[in-house]
């Protein structure tokens, strides 16, 4: 049985660079690219209010706490305001404090709710992509809907932080269709529906050269709703490990760190301050560059086309 | 897609808060961080085959029988009351630190001088339910009735009325409603999303919310925590970034506290070290939820 028989979605690759790397050589000469990724979902999930049949009970400090299916779970509800009311102004004041740029990975509903906080992202450097119209598995969209929801985000994107996104990425995943209505769309420069490298790669799309840029869902502080991470030193702890790794790699083969965030987990002080102790032992060190992924984008674009 | 407008019922929902704009905040003694630690009494009112429930707390399996007893967890949930408690109330008292407890009424009233040495030792008492119950599963009228219980007997046994609620976990879409319909409640903390008291508005009438803190709780004991100094390091984490945060704007900190999780001994020594280092900077108000309210009522009407 070959795996060469065509079924929809993207072909799959086990080999990517066979060992090979390409010889990066990021700006400034780093030794490391560290792409911080907060998403911005608060206010976009499951709701009853918006007429959907259940409360997002999941991702939070107390997921699926038994309770009435159709009934509005406000202690979630609440639990999710928590990142767009707080969380979201601690990462914002981390961030300046650090002086390091981040990406937001954006839902656009997300953004319409919340107005002012959308129009500081881009305004303190920060760059945004579409994580969605709303926090969505976009795998129970047909491809009809979800073309409608990929153009209805980026109209909304562009009305509330002045710009249309030119990135993508899935809630966790995408669909059979995604890549392909992202790159038919024409304005994406990439899509980072991908766990699968540490480092930026080209695919083809019917044809069409198209920028694949990982992301990361292990150096993630969603292990903090899973159970996986207990307190936040085991977070630190684990952006530190990965870091002396890519580090000492990067003496001769550069390569990206993906750090994925929510405003509602990371953004609680606790957790915010081990995110900060992170990021000042990274700036620590020579040739570090804390880049936004539109960066990354463009260095590819450049350098690796 | 706009902005919901409140069409269902229960609160509207509000995902901007303070807008980044919090209220600048003087605690009292011109404090940096106000700690609030909370102590949930549940222990003697949770679901009991004893108590005519058909089943008791989730326990061994999710399968276990239906009215089978299990005597294993009914007897974990006794040390709380029994033994955590006590412990607890110690350590307070060592280090001289008041707090509030979310009690339960019912399990107050199966242990009478507890309850008494709760208000005796200079701690709070907001009301944490008739039972450990989840509200979402009363209607409307049983929920009245049960707030109107939880007040009577948290009154006889504690010597005053509950002038704070708390639900267990999350309230029912009336909850809020029938706490100010009942008049004399000061605050209900059945929220979670903001780091200081905001206020809000029921039918016309202005009503405070104190939030609380699922984040920084010993629940996680029961999930991801190991050591007991993974709690006193979230703990310890948690107070340097709001007390940095407090040199401009000050914050509060609530601490989630269950006597038969952290008043296991060694738990308890971690909790008994974290509020020993914040004792040890200047600026830092334990205080109790009440005093938290009065503040907020007095300074941010």
């Amino acid at each position: 049985m070959t795996i060469d028989t065509p079924i929809p979605g993207p072909v799959r690759d086990l080999v990517g660079y066979n060992g090979n790397p390409p010889k990066v050589t990021w700006p400034g000469n780093a030794r490391i690219a560290i792409s911080l990724v907060v998403n911005y979902e608060e206010g976009s999930e499951l709701a009853i209010g918006d007429g959907d049949p259940r409360t997002e009970r999941g991702y939070h400090e107390a997921p699926y706490y038994p309770w009435p299916a159709g009934e509005r779970d406000l202690a979630s509800e609440s639990m999710y305001e928590y990142g767009s009311r707080a969380g979201f102004w601690r990462l914002m004041d981390i961030f300046d404090e650090l002086d390091v740029k981040s990406t937001f990975y954006a839902c656009a509903v997300a953004l319409e709710r919340n107005r002012d906080a959308a129009r500081e992202i881009r305004a303190r450097g920060h760059d945004v992509i579409s994580h969605g119209y709303r926090w969505e598995d976009v795998t129970l969209l047909t491809r009809e809907e979800e073309r409608d929801h990929i153009a209805k985000a980026i109209a909304s994107i562009e009305e509330t932080t002045g710009e249309r996104p030119v990135g993508w990425y899935c809630r966790y995943g995408p669909s059979v269709n995604t890549r392909e209505l992202v790159v038919e769309e024409g304005g994406f420069t990439y899509d980072c529906d991908a766990y699968n490298d540490d480092l930026p790669y080209w695919t083809t799309v019917h044809g069409k050269k198209h920028l694949v840029i990982p992301y990361d869902i292990v150096a993630n502080d969603g292990g903090f709703a899973a159970g996986l991470l207990g307190p936040p030193r085991e977070f630190e702890e684990h952006l530190r490990y990965d870091f002396d790794r890519l580090y000492k790699e990067g003496e001769t083969y550069p390569k990206m760190m993906s750090i994925g965030l929510h405003m509602r987990l990371v953004g609680h002080p606790a957790r915010a301050q081990a995110l900060a102790n992170f990021i000042a032992y990274a700036k620590s060190f020579p040739g570090v560059w804390f880049a936004r992924r539109g960066e990354i984008a463009q260095h590819w674009y450049e350098n690796h086309a | 897609m706009t902005a919901t407008e409140n069409t269902i019922a229960g609160p509207q929902r509000d995902v901007v808060g303070y807008n980044g704009k919090p209220p600048k905040v003087t605690w009292p003694g011109g404090a940096r961080i106000a700690i609030s630690l909370v102590v949930n009494y549940e222990e003697g009112s949770e679901r009991a085959v004893g108590d005519g429930d058909p089943t008791g707390e989730q326990g061994r399996t999710p399968d276990w029988p239906a009215g089978k007893r299990d005597l294993a967890l009914e007897s974990l949930y006794e040390y709380g009351s029994r033994a955590g408690f006590w412990r607890l109330i110690s350590i307070f008292d060592e280090l001289d630190v008041k707090s509030t407890f979310y009690a339960c009424a019912v399990a107050l009233e199966r242990n009478r001088d507890a309850a008494k040495e709760i208000r005796g030792r200079g701690h709070d008492v907001v009301s944490h339910g008739y039972r450990w119950e989840d509200v979402v599963l009363l209607g409307r009228e049983e929920e009245r009735e049960h707030i109107r219980k939880a007040i009577a007997s948290i009154e006889e046994t504690t010597g005053e009325r509950p002038v704070g609620w708390y639900c267990r976990y999350g309230p029912s879409v009336h909850t809020r409603e029938l706490l100010v319909e009942e008049g004399g409640f000061t605050y209900d903390c059945d929220a979670y999303n903001d780091d200081l008291p905001y206020w809000t508005t029921v039918h016309g009438t202005k009503h405070l919310v104190v939030p609380y803190s699922l984040a920084a709780n010993d629940i996680k004991f029961q999930s991801s925590y190991g050591s007991p100094k993974d709690f006193e390091d979230y703990l310890k984490s948690d107070f340097d970034r709001l007390y940095k945060e407090g040199e401009t704007h000050p914050k509060m900190m609530s601490i989630g506290l269950h006597m038969r999780l952290v008043g296991r001994p060694g738990r308890a020594q971690g909790l008994y070290n974290f509020i020993e280092y914040a004792k040890s900077f200047p600026g830092v108000w334990f205080a109790t939820r009440g005093e938290i309210a009065q503040h907020w009522f007095d300074h941010h009407a």
